[in-house]
């Protein structure tokens, strides 16, 4: 028999509290797991909510980070998903707060192309080639390098790995870290 | 491999065994002995009011004691239970000390109708004073208690601690200051900690930040 997704949910939770408890013991690849299976979980929860939907994978990430901080504050006497539901909650409410005090929902990136298309109409200055340059020339040589030739010029994130020395993941995280900086200094 | 997956190998790479956090109902002992054993000898510091053997008799005045000590002692154990994310599923607590206070609140209203209430010559009282001594280290303890939590609550956590904080001071003050009347306990005894649980709200995100 096929079981429901009640059942399914109530082992998912049963689960995730024995990976818990694991982990508060120090146990690795208990919490490795564990996280690798709330993530997804939290993502797909907070994202229906969201305006704009890059913004869960940020909340997810604050939430890890969260369920990191307070895992001496888990009692394995009690369901492990309640626990992590109220920081999920706590955490994308802390997060559109700082949004929209920050009034970044009045903001738009560069990248917007509906916003570009009808709200900027002088092309020579539609991308702000000099304040991008400029931007782009206050970064360190290798950040600069690594943003160049994956944003700019296109290369995989592997063949930027092998020609700068740094492994796929470190290229990825740089290029992210650079759009972001650069976003928010030319927003 | 995504900035998820680095972040959840960074994470798993720095785990540690932790030290569950105690149950609740222990992490508010220490506590409630340090604050009565210091309140108990700011109070004998201050000196006892002269008529106390006597007000020991008087319904109205234990009914402000036990009502206010109780908002402290259910005031100080909402603390403790929102050191804990989901509250161990017992959300309702918050609302004891707050139904506690509302009542002692009522009951201080319908005593200013029938005694009459004086608004009091706003000055700096000795009250005050002797507010922010028997106040400051059962608050120092109680903000300590609540850091080491994880509240997904900081401003609900500013009020209990507040609370339990001004409710004990309170009651302190009753023990030394041989003024009676509502208007004089409402400003000189109940304003220091009024102001102390609007600065505690305003700066709770920051301080139990986690």
């Amino acid at each position: 028999m096929k079981p429901s997704n009640t059942n399914k949910e109530a082992s998912q939770g049963e689960i995730w509290q024995e990976w818990a408890i694991a982990a508060q013991g120090g146990d690795k690849r208990a919490y490795n797991a564990l996280l690798s299976d709330i993530a997804p979980y939290i993502r797909n929860v907070i994202v229906g909510g969201l305006a704009n939907p890059d913004w869960a994978d940020d909340i997810a990430q604050e939430v890890l980070i969260s369920v990191h901080k307070s895992l001496n504050t888990y009692s394995p006497d009690r369901p492990f998903k309640p626990w992590m539901m109220a920081i999920v909650n706590f955490r994308r409410t802390d997060f559109l707060r700082k949004h929209y005090s920050s009034r970044g929902d009045k903001k738009t990136s560069l990248d917007n192309a509906d916003f570009m298309a009808s709200h900027v109409t002088n092309a020579p200055h539609a991308g702000e080639l000099k304040d991008i340059e400029s931007a782009l020339a206050e970064l360190p040589v290798k950040q600069r390098k690594v943003f160049q030739m994956m944003k700019i010029e296109g290369y995989s994130a592997k063949e930027v790995a092998n020609e700068m020395g740094m492994s796929v993941s470190a290229v990825k995280v740089s290029a992210h870290r650079t759009t972001k900086k650069l976003k928010d200094q030319l927003q | 491999m995504s900035n998820t997956e680095t972040l959840i190998d960074d994470l798993t790479e720095g785990l540690q065994p932790r030290k569950r956090l105690a149950h609740p109902f222990v992490r508010v002992l220490p506590w409630v002995f340090l604050a009565l054993a210091y309140m108990t000898g700011v109070v004998n510091y201050l000196g006892i009011r002269p008529d106390l053997a006597s007000k020991f008799k008087d319904g109205a005045f234990l009914f402000e004691i036990g009502a206010m000590s109780a908002v402290s002692f259910s005031a100080v154990l909402a603390s403790a239970w929102l050191c804990v994310p989901d509250m161990r599923g017992v959300k309702w607590l918050v609302a004891v000390p707050l139904t506690l206070l509302g009542a002692f609140l009522f009951w201080c209203g319908v005593r200013a109708y029938t005694d009459g209430f004086i608004m009091p010559e706003l000055h700096w009282d000795h009250c005050f004073n002797d507010a922010a001594l028997m106040g400051f280290v059962p608050a120092a303890a109680v903000i300590f208690m609540s850091t080491k939590g994880a509240t997904t609550r900081p401003f609900l956590m500013g009020v209990m601690n507040a609370l339990s904080v001004g409710a004990l001071g309170y009651v302190g003050l009753r023990f030394t200051c041989i003024m009676d009347t509502v208007g004089h306990a409402g400003v000189y005894h109940l304003l220091p900690f009024i102001a102390f649980g609007v600065l505690l709200g305003a700066g709770a995100r920051f301080v139990f930040r986690w």
